[in-house]
């Protein structure tokens, strides 16, 4: 039998995961491994949960992204980004940050999924908080 | 019926944890439980994915590890190949996880806990021991 069984039942499978945060509003750009996909999937969704409010700005900002890590890390694959290079760009404890692909993207079983968390400028007003990451999959 | 059905489906299901950031670099060993096996299982894979980066060192290191603590966390078995010294050349990136994962698939009880070990080698790194996700992929037995 196939080694994945649970990952056999149709649907959306959920995972969870954390992003570290910044010890600066300036800390320089950082990529994180977070998540390592058990099963060939297709990514449909990711949510990051700060645990701090955020809000962008123009000039000096932050961009969130999701990388392909590949199975070594190495991957640079940008799977779905947010700028956060305008003040409509806002999160808050209750409310999560939307960083999910435009279309499913694949990943291998194996695969390592990357949070960037990449400055320009001097980054956004406050430094960026740890969070929690909802990742919807499909097993494929 | 059984209390655990979703744990009838077979093959492996995955669990994420936390080990938390050490206090300091010469803290001493610091040694606490991160999770709860739901069901009998089989620990197959421990990943963990560090904050920042770790240089290991001769002399004064750090010992990381996962232990059997049983069902009150007082167990001391090490599940076997999840340990690693970080001596001179064994280091950590941040961009890809750790493989921690035991040689052979290591067997827990419903209840036994899974407890980390951050152990002191001499004074410890120079660097505090960063926070960690751990993802465990188990397969219900």
């Amino acid at each position: 039998m196939a080694k994945q069984q649970l990952y056999s039942a149709p649907g959306l499978h959920s995972a969870t995961t954390y992003t570290p945060g910044t010890a600066a509003s300036d800390t320089a750009t950082a990529t994180f491994g977070v998540w390592r996909a058990p099963v060939t999937c297709k990514v449909e969704s990711i949510a990051v949960q700060f645990e701090g409010a955020l809000t962008g700005r123009a000039t000096n900002f932050r961009t969130f992204s999701f990388i392909d890590g590949s199975d070594d890390g190495s991957g640079a694959a940008v799977i779905a980004a947010v700028t956060a290079n305008a003040a409509t760009v806002t999160t808050s404890p209750l409310i999560p940050l939307d960083v999910s692909p435009a279309t499913p993207y694949t990943l291998d079983e194996g695969d390592i999924l990357q949070f960037s968390n990449a400055l320009t400028g001097n980054g956004l007003a406050v430094p960026v908080p740890c969070g929690t990451v909802t990742i919807g999959f499909r097993p494929v | 019926m059984a209390k655990q059905q979703l744990y009838s489906i077979p093959g492996l299901h995955q669990a994420t944890t936390q080990t938390k950031v050490g206090g300091h670099a010469t803290e001493s060993t610091a040694t606490y439980g991160i999770w709860k096996a739901p069901c009998d299982c089989e620990i197959v894979n421990i990943y963990q994915f560090f904050d920042s980066a770790i240089t290991g060192a001769d002399s004064n290191s750090r010992t990381l590890s996962f232990i059997d603590g049983g069902t009150d966390g007082a167990g001391t078995a090490t599940l076997t190949g999840s340990s690693k010294a970080y001596t001179s050349g064994i280091n950590a990136a941040v961009t890809a996880p750790v493989d921690m994962s035991p040689t052979t698939p290591y067997k827990l009880d419903e209840g036994d806990i899974l407890v980390y070990s951050n152990a002191k080698v001499g004074t410890g790194l120079a660097a505090v021991v960063p926070r960690s996700v751990v993802q465990i992929a188990f397969k219900a037995v």
